[in-house]
């Protein structure tokens, strides 16, 4: 048998490489997509495989990337993989539309040596608006240039070709060495000399390649260098001679090294690209929409607009799903307690409440999580998520986030579980971080019941304004936590702006659906089996020790919930079964609602009768608080560790969320009685 | 050089050459590797709030405030064929 080829896919953002992806891998049976594990961060990185004239082919979607000189968590991720040599080819997905830019990464691979095969991609739209000669190209380049349509699957077969016949031919391709001039050239080759006569560097780093990234002042380089024995000195004197140029240029080394490669860029254009017939109808049509879409006044008023839509569009159209799930459940759970009529009940009660009240979480929140990401991936895809971004960088600023913060924290009015996911598209870890802690105060519509039943039960005159109030608490909270947060708890700069706004595109349907589907089973894989462990966990804590009834005060969970509430009685409903429905809540916070239903015996219409008996408005409001705030539901914590890969932040996270909504409820329901309320 | 001012001051609707960029690498090489070298010319397209928005290498960038303040440049001897002063697109060599 052959042996696997390992094939890395990379290129700019907005390249179209995603797409290239999907064509490339989609025609095998069995088509395996997954997502890998990155020491640190999370990063998306998928994983594919296809079969070529009788060899296999392992293929790794790479996160976009302008250069080899790494920006964000995304791009360390792929320019590690890269520079480790792991793939035996790598396909350079090139915006054949927009070549100066892109071929400035297609420099940096030719030059550390990288067996390289270009896809000059999207050249249905680089046809119309230029003659590129790609015999010239692939001549010039040293490198096999293969046109490509990714959304039509114009030039798979070829671009097959070109790297099994890469692969085979192995990292025999010269690499590309660029002549520096006569400033900066003589100082390369002297610094490479001495990384040669160094030991113990990784056979595939070049030493020409890594003289360039010390003069260019690169961090990664330079540990790596100073790692090895001898390394120390050699970095150091590079240090020196950078900073000698930078005298003698009047500019940094770094400029000028990016210069030269613009250089060698643009004599590529000259011969083998005809001067481009200017196309203003992509650009201008794109022009056009933006100059409503990011108008000042127009802009976000338009946006929250859409984001409402999307939410009504979710939840509408999820929603018969979600119920078809819960009534095929609980046909389900008859036909269990059918055929399990002769077992003890506790086995009935196992696989009715805990199994299936389990899956049955999960599946709840399926339909909403395909939904959301579904539109966010048609947003993503057809550049107005940029745009989103964009208009609100300057108000996001101003609460010491960035523009790009803003997607998931609408998302989290959702659910908290896929926009802490969305977190990732985030520059910085800084920022990320931020943005995960405070997403848990993001009502989201499992909450919504919670208020529902308390604001109809005792401010029915103002329901609608009593349940909005509690989105703004939310809002203000996350405002306050994101300010406390990026002052004393992540101090530093935010991170820089930088953006491209691609030109709009319209969307594939299959890139789309990929795009959700993919997400969605991810969330499934993630908190999946949390969600169902909690389910479990809580049923097992409600009825033992055995013999118990359901949740009752003598059960773990009710002894627990009495524990507890003492130190709930400041804020005003220190009752036991107000406590365990908080307790259940952690698991999914929708279980508030039904968990207050079992412990007064009363069926949801019921249920406000004794509630009204129980709570004043006051401590109701209280408890309403408390909910909205207090410890993230058992999905999130989960996804929380998964995203940050930290514990600590975890416990962070679940931690404030707790004393914060302690204290707000203790404040709001001492305050209101000193006012008189209550 | 003595002319050169940042991004901020000038006016949208200008064709600018870039001197020099005075950030952090980080931040420098993100600008360098999207084309934004000293000797480039650009496009102002939006100056008034938030981001500011450039054309140039035939690509929209929108760079926050702060970043625009660390671009220098003067205006830019390439006019913008009419056209694309029209369309707002960039200029071009």
């Amino acid at each position: 048998m052959k042996p696997r080829i390992a094939v890395a896919l990379t290129g700019n953002p907005n390249a179209g490489k995603t797409s290239l992806f999907n064509m490339l891998t989609a025609p095998v049976a069995g088509r395996r997509q997954h997502v890998g594990n990155w020491p640190g961060v999370t990063v998306d990185i998928k994983e594919g495989e296809y079969e070529f004239e009788g060899g296999d082919f392992d293929v790794v979607d790479l996160p976009g990337t302008y250069s080899l000189g790494a920006y964000t968590p995304d791009e360390i991720v792929a320019r590690d993989y890269i520079l480790a040599a792991e793939a035996d080819v790598v396909v350079d997905v090139v915006d054949a539309s927009n070549l100066e830019r892109n071929l400035y990464l297609t420099t940096q691979l030719l030059e550390i040596g990288a067996n390289v095969v270009i896809a000059l991609n999207m050249y249905d739209v680089a046809e119309k608006e230029s003659d590129i000669d790609v015999g010239k190209l692939t001549e010039l380049l040293g490198v096999p240039v293969i046109p490509t349509v990714g959304t039509t699957g114009r030039g798979m077969a070829e671009l097959k070709a070109a790297i099994a016949a890469a692969a085979q031919a192995g990292r025999t391709a010269r690499p590309l060495d660029l002549r520096y001039g006569s400033e900066i050239e003589p100082h390369v080759e002297d610094i490479s000399a001495a990384i040669s006569s160094l030991r113990g560097f990784a056979p595939s780093l070049r030493p020409r390649w890594l003289a360039l990234q010390l003069l260019e002042g690169d961090d990664a380089a330079r540990n790596t260098v100073r790692e090895v024995p001898g390394g120390e000195a050699v970095a150091a004197e590079a240090a020196a001679i950078s900073e000698h140029l930078s005298r003698v240029i009047g500019d940094d080394a770094e400029v000028a090294i990016a210069d030269f490669r613009y250089g060698f860029i643009r004599g590529l254009m000259r011969e083998a690209v005809a001067p481009r017939r200017p196309s203003p109808e992509r650009l201008t049509a794109s022009d056009k929409i933006d100059r409503v879409v990011t108008n000042r006044f127009v802009g976000v008023p338009l946006f929250l607009a859409s984001a409402f839509v999307l939410f009504e569009i979710t939840f509408k159209l999820a929603a018969p799903a979600v119920a078809a799930f819960q009534r095929g459940l609980g046909w389900l759970g008859d036909h269990v307690a059918g055929w399990t009529a002769s077992a003890p009940p506790v086995v009935t009660s196992f696989l009715v409440d805990a199994v299936l009240g389990g899956v049955g979480n999960i599946l709840v929140f399926l339909p909403n999580i395909f939904l959301l990401f579904l539109i966010i991936a048609i947003m993503e895809d057809s550049g107005y998520m940029a745009r989103v971004a964009y208009v609100m960088d300057e108000l996001m600023h101003k609460l010491s986030l960035h523009g790009r913060s803003f997607i998931p924290l609408v998302l989290g009015f959702g659910c908290n579980v896929p926009a802490i996911m969305a977190t990732r598209t985030l520059d910085t870890r800084r920022e990320r971080m931020i943005t995960i802690m405070v997403i848990p105060l993001m009502s989201c519509s499992a909450r919504l019941p919670i208020y529902v039943l308390f604001a109809g039960a005792f401010f029915a005159s103002h329901a609608g304004l009593v349940v909005w109030s509690f989105y703004l608490w939310g809002i203000i909270l996350a405002v306050a936590a994101a300010k406390v947060f990026s002052t004393w708890v992540f101090p530093g700069d935010s991170a820089h702006f930088v953006m491209e706004l691609p030109p709009y595109r319209v969307p594939t349907l299959r890139g789309v659906f990929l795009h959700a589907w993919d997400r969605s089973w991810e969330f499934v894989k993630r908190a999946g089996g949390i969600i169902f462990a909690a389910a479990v966990l809580l049923w097992g804590l409600a009825n033992l020790p055995p013999g118990v009834e359901y949740a009752s005060r003598d059960s773990f969970l009710g002894t627990a919930g009495s524990a507890i509430a003492p130190a709930l009685a400041p804020a005003g409903f220190g009752e036991w079964k107000a406590a365990v429905a908080l307790i259940a809540g952690i698991g999914a916070k929708e279980a508030v609602v039904s968990t207050l239903g079992v412990l007064y015996g009363a069926a949801a219409g019921g249920l406000t009768d004794v509630i009204r008996a129980t709570f004043s408005p006051l401590s109701a409001y209280a408890f309403m608080l408390m909910t909205l705030i207090y410890i993230p539901c058992a999905a999130t914590i989960a996804v929380i560790r998964r995203e940050t890969g930290s514990w600590r932040w975890t416990l962070f996270a679940v931690g404030y969320t707790l004393i914060l909504g302690w204290l707000v409820a203790t404040l709001f329901y001492q305050g209101g009685r000193l006012l008189g309320f209550v | 050089m003595t002319s050169a001012k940042s991004l901020l001051e000038f006016r949208p609707g200008q064709t600018l050459r870039v001197l020099k960029i005075d950030a952090g690498r980080g931040l420098k090489q993100r600008l360098l590797s999207l084309g934004l070298v000293p000797g480039a010319d650009l496009y102002l397209m939006e100056n008034r709030h938030g981001p500011v928005k450039l054309c140039f290498n035939n690509s929209r960038i929108a760079i926050g405030r702060g970043v625009a303040a660390k671009v220098y440049a003067v205006p830019s001897p390439v006019e913008p064929c009419p056209e694309c002063a029209e369309a707002e697109t960039c200029p071009r060599e």
